[in-house]
């Protein structure tokens, strides 16, 4: 069989994986999952807050709404476990581990650096969860390059 | 490693994001493996090389 036979025909189109969106259909239940999670964040963050602040719940139940509020950013970040197993674009998959990878970089040395600052440099000690923050802002950071790179990266449609 | 995706895809007419649907990965990743920003694993060559019904040694070319 020669090479000519062997040559597929290709689809008009229909069933790709992008959907013209620029998303795999992995990335799309990523974005649904994590939406989710901040709408629960924010549908516990806010009673959780009033109970500790206003009505003076000590402990041990004040843990309960401090985990509580803890549980959807610890389900966003089980979101992104979960998409690397589910993406079957390689390159896709490839750019979110190289994100993650320089976001956990940045997270880390932010975390470290203001540690010695508040230890020995006399700065005020910030919460623990700001590493997360930091986290999700680079990852968005850097979402917004590789969005600005595929832009100019010269391809056809 | 170099390829010959560009001229193989200018060949059939066809667009990226067509061939991006017959790999059923994205346009971006055509246009990464294409430019060469991007090597493809084996499973993948393989899956080009099936498109174009050509062996991969055609296709991708040692630097």
């Amino acid at each position: 069989m020669d090479g000519g036979e062997r040559a597929r025909v290709l689809p008009a189109g229909e069933g790709r994986l992008t959907m013209g969106s620029g998303h795999t259909p992995a990335q799309r239940r990523h974005s649904r999952r994590v939406l989710l999670a901040g709408i629960a964040y924010a549908a516990v963050l806010v009673p959780s807050v009033y109970l500790v602040a206003q009505m003076h719940v000590g402990q041990p139940w004040q843990t309960v709404p401090a985990v509580l509020s803890a549980l959807p950013v610890v389900a966003m970040f089980a979101s992104y476990g979960r998409y690397l197993s589910e993406e079957t674009d390689e390159y896709q998959r490839m750019l979110v581990v190289r994100r993650m990878l320089t976001a956990t970089t940045v997270a880390m040395c932010v975390a470290v650096i203001w540690g010695f600052l508040s230890e020995l440099g006399g700065m005020a000690p910030i919460p623990s969860y700001w590493i997360a923050v930091v986290w999700v802002a680079m990852q968005g950071a850097l979402a917004c390059v590789e969005t600005l790179r595929g832009r100019s990266d010269g391809g056809d449609r | 490693m170099k390829n010959r995706l560009r001229v193989l895809r200018a060949e059939r007419a066809w667009s990226q994001q067509q061939l991006a649907d017959a790999l059923e990965v994205s346009r971006q990743s055509v246009n990464a493996i294409e430019t060469g920003k991007y090597d493809p694993s084996l499973p993948l060559a393989f899956r080009i090389a099936d498109v174009f019904g050509l062996t991969i040694e055609e296709i991708f070319l040692r630097d």
